[in-house]
């Protein structure tokens, strides 16, 4: 039979998509990695679990409020252009939300979160939300940085590194002060005593 | 083997054409034994676990790895599963057993190297994005080897892809019926190919318990109409359950029938308590607009639906013969219009259902089937159990109602029993 002679050549096209897929995911993701310009996101991690991706972090973004004229035209999950600059401290800050595409300008693809009328502003929700750690991590991840910014030094920074090129983003680190995330967390662990605290 | 050598003769004498022959072979070629049937089982769990445990541990995020290490490893899972599926289609395409596995194997190796390259890159997009893709790139596998443990595998993920999605904006319903429509193929394939089989009859049962759930994601202002869209899609899958293909078929193979009666039941059972039909009438309900809304269409389609297949099965059969839940989805339409204006249509349900168990008891009488029998008496159990919970009546008198309901049970089944003995001594 004819199509039995297909199967193999199709089954070898259906294989290629296959590899394509997450090949393409890995090349997109490594062109904005090396490329793109680097934010700092001011932010608070807390921890939920994928079933089948594992532990992650979820950011919660000190900088996510923005003014608009009139909160009727920014409906929630609506797609959004957000417009990037860096204030004084180096830390990124939103200049402006758009719903057509900037041209000569920094900017990330977002979504609108939910619209505030009374002080006509916007919550934006950034795509690099995600931060995946290993599953011991994640948990102390959230617990040193809540424990940090309450009480112990209120003057460290938690902010994610985030590589911006042509609207497309990357969440590359999470950072505390100079060191990654997951650096500070074995060392906290390694001299944590076996109680916790 | 002598069985070919004897269709090589019938095909070389004209007795049977070459097609024909073919199809022979094929089919025993395929005809799948219990030992046989036992590896594949195997075959399908040992792939299954394997694969699950590998996205374990790819999920526990090996951090210590490089970024390069870990992309390399994502594609390990993939590529195994991949070669086995290539190595199957050329040199065992007519091992059940080995289609199944090294199909399920590569559903895993798809689900493990994207959820690897996701965690890596820190991608972003809910788990319904991520499964999404996973069941996009692993579908064609399914046609191409048939593997029918791909195709119910992509029935739970599409599935399990919509199941966030309830009640919120968004097209997911849209794009989750469009998803079904690319397995239908596969499914009507399989009942050609294998119509009494045991995967032909897991697709009996997957795919209405799929459309079952998600019937609900359609749900946003006017849920109300939804009871109408589901007696109607519960009187289609009964209706499907009477079709032709299910005859001489042992009832628990029959899952279009055993769903579209049992949901009918429960759904009417639900319905004779007064509080939906107290929300029907309070005039809140008609703030949204009904007849554009979301529900009252889809209600409209599958009504629709249900009576062409009505109209079909009456054709066939006897109006007398008809079943007694066959009428129920049509009945309630006019009931329900009635419950907008007066909640009292609820003592119509009640009495609907009464008339259905009592009904489904002399159905069973007559049919000599105890399973049929019980299950009328159940319905009449429920009932009780449901009235005695809403009014007023005294302790005792609620004690005595399920004595006698209780006894009654024993009695129709010793009767029951003892007629049967008599006729065994006959």
């Amino acid at each position: 039979m004819n199509y039995s002679k297909l199967l193999f050549p199709l089954f070898i096209v259906v294989a290629a998509v296959q590899l394509f897929v997450p090949t393409k995911m890995i090349l997109d993701r490594e062109r904005i990695l090396n490329k793109g310009k680097i934010y700092k996101f001011k932010t608070a991690p807390i921890d939920p679990t994928d079933p089948f991706r594992g532990k992650y972090i979820t950011l919660n973004f000190a900088e996510r409020s923005v003014k608009v004229d009139s909160t009727q035209e920014w409906k929630r999950d609506d797609k959004i252009y957000v417009l990037l600059e860096e204030d004084s401290d180096g830390f990124a800050k939103i200049k402006g939300v758009r719903k057509n595409k900037p041209e000569g300008q920094d900017f990330v693809r977002a979504k609108v979160r939910y619209s505030r009328k009374y002080n006509h502003s916007i919550d934006v929700s950034f795509p690099f939300r995600k931060y995946y750690m290993e599953e011991s991590k994640a948990y102390d991840a959230e617990r040193y940085t809540r424990r940090w910014r309450i009480n112990i030094d209120s003057t460290q920074n938690v902010y994610a590194v985030v590589r911006v090129i042509d609207g497309e983003s990357v969440l590359q680190n999470v950072m505390v002060d100079d060191k990654r995330i997951e650096d500070l967390v074995k060392e906290k662990q390694a001299e944590a005593t076996p109680d916790g605290f | 083997m002598s069985i070919k050598n004897d269709i090589l003769e019938l095909i070389k004498n004209d007795v049977i054409s070459p097609e024909t022959g073919n199809r022979i072979m094929d089919y025993y070629a395929s005809k799948t034994t219990s030992k046989n049937r036992l590896v594949i089982v195997f075959g399908i769990l040992g792939a299954t676990l394997v694969g699950l445990g590998i996205i374990l541990i790819i999920a526990h995020n090996w951090d210590e790895l490089s970024r390069m290490t870990k992309t390399f490893l994502a594609f390990i899972p993939l590529i195994i599963g991949q070669l086995a599926t290539g190595y199957t289609i050329l040199k065992k395409p007519n091992s059940t057993a080995w289609r199944e596995a090294a199909g399920t194997f590569l559903f895993f190796g798809i689900g493990a190297s994207i959820a690897m390259v996701s965690q890596i890159y820190n991608i972003p997009g809910d788990i319904s994005s991520f499964i999404l893709t996973w069941m996009l790139l692993a579908l064609p596998v399914a046609y191409l080897l048939k593997s029918s443990a791909i195709s119910i595998f992509y029935i739970l993920g599409i599935t399990y892809y919509l199941m966030p999605h309830y009640m919120s904006p968004g097209n997911e319903e849209f794009i989750y019926l469009g998803l079904l429509a690319l397995v239908l193929p596969y499914y009507y394939l399989l009942y050609k190919r294998s119509p009494y089989g045991n995967f032909t009859n897991l697709h009996h049962l997957l795919i209405p318990i799929s459309l079952m759930i998600s019937l609900g994601s359609w749900i946003k202002d006017n849920a109300e109409f939804m009871t109408i869209a589901y007696f109607s899609l519960f009187g289609i899958f009964y209706l499907i359950g009477q079709f032709d293909l299910f005859k001489g078929q042992k009832l628990r193979n029959n899952a279009y029938k055993i769903l579209g009666s049992l949901g009918t039941v429960i759904l009417l059972l639900i319905l004779t308590f007064k509080g939906f039909w107290d929300d029907l009438t309070r005039p809140n309900f008609q703030e949204h607009p009904i007849l554009t809304s979301t529900e009252f269409i889809l209600a409209t389609i599958l009504s629709l639906v249900a009576i062409a297949l009505l109209i079909n099965n009456l054709r066939k059969h006897p109006i007398q013969e008809m079943k007694p839940i066959t009428p129920v989805f049509l009945i309630f339409i006019p009931v329900f219009f009635i419950g907008m204006s007066t909640p009292s249509v609820v003592i119509f349900i009640n009495i609907l259902l009464l008339w259905i168990s009592v009904m489904t008891i002399r159905e069973g009488a007559k049919m000599n089937n105890l399973g049929v029998l019980n299950y009328g008496l159940l319905i009449i159990a429920a009932l009780v159990t449901a009235r005695f919970f809403d009014t007023d009546l005294s302790f005792v008198m609620r004690g005595l109602l399920f004595i006698s309901v209780g006894l009654g049970f024993f009695m129709v089944n010793y009767w029951m029993l003892q007629k049967r003995k008599k006729h065994e001594l006959q």
